[in-house]
């Protein structure tokens, strides 16, 4: 389960994004991003980025990122 | 006064609606007055009633629009939304848009017809692709797992495509990744992947259309459709989810080769090992781990670990034993009912 702001930071870094460019497209503070990336990362029960990124992969990018929780409620 | 409430509306703009409606015509602070509500509260239940129509100023007094026609404008709203997250309301909606619906049977106008269960569905189907002459498009929300049918589906096409139609299809993506698409593509049929789909559809020359007749049961049959402004609309349905669809030839997973120093590296570090621990056990400097990341960075065309993850993420099938059993599964912190709902 993924909030639209994770979904949104997720497709800029996977598109090659840094944390700051992330932040400045998303009109969020670094430490904002920072801590959604940290935040994710707890949930996936990984410790670091290349982790993250393999966890996301093997999902499936797109699957894992379907459904954010907004559509949940709906 | 039908309530305006059940068809999503706020309790405020339906009673400013109402007041509007039955005593006439005002200005917003008599409204606000008259109601007892804010003046904030008030505007905004204006703002809501201007955006559905069914209410406009006129030199700074507020007149409603007729009941009738604004319970017909939220309740199509309403539906255009229900539609957007449920498959039947969407498939009933694409049905309306059509100008079929309900109708379908006693509308021979139209030229829709019946076609009763699944075999007199398939015969049709066989004849329409046989007579094709251009073009063959469908939309494929059922997930293709078996490698039968797919095989079955994909000897369908070879002989259209050997005639030169155009077989162009957006379906779910496929469960057992490159094989499929990549047999797809090959035979020459152009694919757009999208994880939400409204409904079956075929579209053949863009003159028969074949939708189910009951979106949750297949066995029942299927509707065709031959009016040409029905037809029509239901390319339309085709065009938007092709155009949003994902192109597989873009998204494409370029298969990848790794060394056995590579091998041990990923593994290490997919195991959630630092570069220097790694470096250790795998006896080379930490500049060498540093090197053979980039390397292998460039040859998939990335340029951060999140992104190198991912690509060899997304190709974990093809790296058996590589990655850690927990997370080959790809199951951690993702509830099981998440998973298998996608």
């Amino acid at each position: 389960m993924f909030t639209p702001r994770e979904k949104a930071l997720v497709e800029l870094l996977a598109a090659g994004h840094t944390d700051a460019s992330a932040a400045r497209r998303l009109g969020l503070s670094p430490r904002t991003v920072s801590y959604t990336v940290q935040s994710l990362m707890d949930r996936l029960e990984v410790e670091n980025r290349f982790q993250l990124g393999l966890a996301l992969g093997m999902l499936g990018l797109d699957k894992a990122m379907e459904g954010t929780t907004e559509d949940a409620i709906g | 006064m039908p309530s305006l409430v059940r068809w999503g509306v706020s309790a405020d703009a339906d009673l400013v609606y109402r007041a509007l409606a039955s005593f006439g015509a005002r200005e917003a602070g008599v409204i606000a007055v008259e109601l007892g509500l804010s003046a904030s509260r008030t505007r905004q239940a204006l703002d809501e009633l201007t955006a559905i129509g069914a209410a406009a100023p006129r030199a700074a007094v507020w007149r409603a629009a007729p009941p009738a026609q604004v319970v017909e404008q939220v309740r199509a709203r309403r539906i255009r939304a229900q539609a957007a997250v449920d498959p039947v309301a969407r498939y009933v909606q694409v049905l309306r848009d059509a100008g079929i619906g309900e109708a379908a049977s006693v509308r021979p106008d139209l030229r829709v017809r019946i076609l009763g269960g699944v075999d007199a569905t398939r015969r049709r189907l066989a004849a329409l692709a046989d007579a094709a002459a251009h073009e063959h498009l469908s939309i494929q929300p059922e997930s293709v797992h078996s490698g039968v049918a797919t095989a079955a589906a994909a000897h369908a096409d070879v002989p259209l495509l050997d005639r030169g139609v155009r077989v162009a299809t957006v379906c779910l993506p496929p469960a057992d990744g490159d094989a499929y698409s990549q047999r797809m593509l090959d035979s020459g049929m152009a694919a757009r992947f999208a994880s939400s789909l409204p409904l079956k559809l075929i579209l053949v020359d863009r003159r028969h259309a074949i939708l189910p007749l009951d979106p949750l049961d297949r066995s029942k049959g299927a509707i065709e459709v031959a009016d040409p402004a029905a037809v029509e609309v239901l390319a339309s349905v085709f065009r938007r989810e092709w155009a949003t669809g994902r192109d597989p030839e873009r998204g494409a997973v370029a298969p990848i080769v790794l060394s056995g120093r590579e091998e041990d590296l990923i593994r290490l570090l997919a195991a959630g090992q630092t570069d220097e621990v790694a470096a250790r056990r795998l006896k080379v400097s930490p500049r060498t781990v540093t090197t053979l990341v980039r390397a292998l960075m460039d040859r998939l065309g990335v340029e951060n670990r999140f992104q190198l993850g991912l690509a060899l993420g997304a190709r974990a099938t093809e790296l058996p034993g590589l990655l850690p059993p927990d997370r080959q599964r790809g199951t951690a912190g993702i509830p099981a009912q998440r998973r298998g709902s996608a």
